[in-house]
């Protein structure tokens, strides 16, 4: 067991001595408080403010040139997105009514509004979008609305990028929770989610069982279409009868072979490099609406 | 290491029911394997309910596994009903072409416990039959 990293004292372990002059409760923010499991996923927003400071090597920002030209949306956090929302309706709706339309979707969203996350920002619009559908008559305006409104959507979940080194069934279960986050984030339906994180599961497998080790990363992607994309790589022994695996005429022992074929089935986009001792690279990329 | 915790195996009405809860490893579903057939051997249950809903994902070999553990009860006598499958999982079990030949499926847990009970009348003695108040106003 790793000791936990600088932090506030777990109570009860071993010489935790609050000094005298705190009378509050130890604040529970900074580095190190939100890994409660060991080997929790660390993970960053490429552009945001990063308060996580400490996070391990194996979490790098997305590509810098991710999207073509524009530069990273300025992640303004929390702070002033139903100000910039309501700076669209104002073109739109009279004051009374943006502003129910908004408070609406706050709470129809079940968001705080002080504390917003990506996933809540995509719900709040979603909401918002309905409450304007009601109140814009004209379609031309109402679709110049709806388009405006998208543009904030857009702006908001940066891409992102998760690092999971992989070495035992454990870390395979790890990279699916990574898996399962990313989607949740980019508001991916049920049947989408499960598809990638079956894929996830696929590919882990083959790399602790077949390579011993290796790398899933799961990434999102905004171009040529918005996607989810995993990269499993390994320095194993390659795969020699590839055509013979994805043609579905090998089984091997562990009645497998099923795992990449499958894998191809679900996802959108399949390549994989492999060679006698050139080490496996599969990439897939599953496309969202 | 954290020891991994097991899936448990509860019985009910006379059938054995392991509810799979999550994601489980691949050492994980290998004891369920040897824990399923235990508790077949040790409370000889009329049948066995795998209750997937709690499940997030069936990939290959957890297919593999359940559709082995069903083969291994059936020889051992014990029919084996699926139950609770998520529409998500059976979407993406559909597209990748995975079977669990073997066993019945059922919508839910109670329906799976309905499927396993000996119910035909027609099955059952006929002095039990003739026990059962009839009181339909004819």
């Amino acid at each position: 067991m790793k000791s936990p990293p600088e932090g506030p004292p777990s109570s009860g372990s071993s010489g935790s001595r609050a000094p005298p002059s705190h009378t509050g409760p130890l604040s529970i923010r900074g580095p190190g408080v939100t890994s409660g499991h060991t080997g929790s996923l660390q993970t960053r927003v490429p552009g945001a403010l990063s308060s996580n400071v400490g996070a391990p090597s194996s979490v790098r920002p997305g590509p810098p040139s991710f999207r073509g030209g524009s530069t990273q949306p300025t992640r303004l956090g929390v702070v002033g997105i139903t100000d910039r929302i309501e700076g669209v309706l104002a073109q739109f709706l009279s004051p009374a009514v943006r502003k129910s339309v908004i408070d609406c979707g706050v709470r129809q969203a079940r968001v705080d509004r002080d504390s917003m996350r990506e996933a809540d920002l995509r719900r709040l619009l979603v909401e918002v979008k309905r409450g304007v559908q009601l109140f814009v008559r004209d379609q031309v305006q109402l679709e110049r609305c709806v388009s405006q409104l998208n543009e904030l959507d857009y702006a908001a979940p940066a891409p992102r990028e998760i690092l999971i080194d992989v070495r035992t069934e454990e870390d395979v279960l790890r990279a699916r929770s990574a898996g399962r986050e990313l989607c949740i984030e980019q508001m991916v339906s049920d049947v989408l989610l499960t598809k990638i994180v079956t894929a996830i599961s696929e590919l882990g497998r083959n790399i602790v069982r077949y390579a011993g080790s290796g790398e899933i990363t799961v990434r999102t992607t905004a171009s040529p279409q918005r996607a989810i994309e995993i990269c499993a790589k390994d320095q194993g022994p390659g795969i020699t009868n590839l055509p013979e695996i994805l043609s579905g005429r090998y089984r091997s022992r562990h009645g497998m072979g099923a795992g990449l074929r499958g894998t191809k089935a679900l996802m959108d986009d399949f390549d994989i490099q492999t060679g006698p001792g050139k080490g496996t690279m599969v990439t897939v990329r599953k496309f969202l609406g | 290491m954290i020891q991994a915790s097991r899936v448990p195996i509860v019985g009910l009405f006379g059938n054995l029911i392991v509810s799979v809860q999550g994601g489980l490893t691949d050492g994980q579903v290998e004891q369920l394997r040897e824990d399923v057939t235990g508790s077949i051997e040790s409370r000889s249950p009329r049948g066995l309910i795998v209750d997937l809903s709690g499940v997030e994902i069936l990939d290959s070999y957890l297919t593999r596994a359940i559709r082995d553990i069903a083969l291994t009860a059936r020889l051992m006598g014990v029919r084996t009903a699926v139950c609770g499958l998520r529409p998500a999982v059976a979407i993406a079990l559909v597209e990748m072409d995975l079977e669990i030949p073997g066993v019945v499926t059922a919508l839910n847990l109670e329906r799976a416990v309905e499927m396993l009970a000996p119910v035909d009348e027609d099955e059952l003695p006929d002095e039990l039959v003739n026990e059962v108040p009839n009181e339909e106003p004819s």
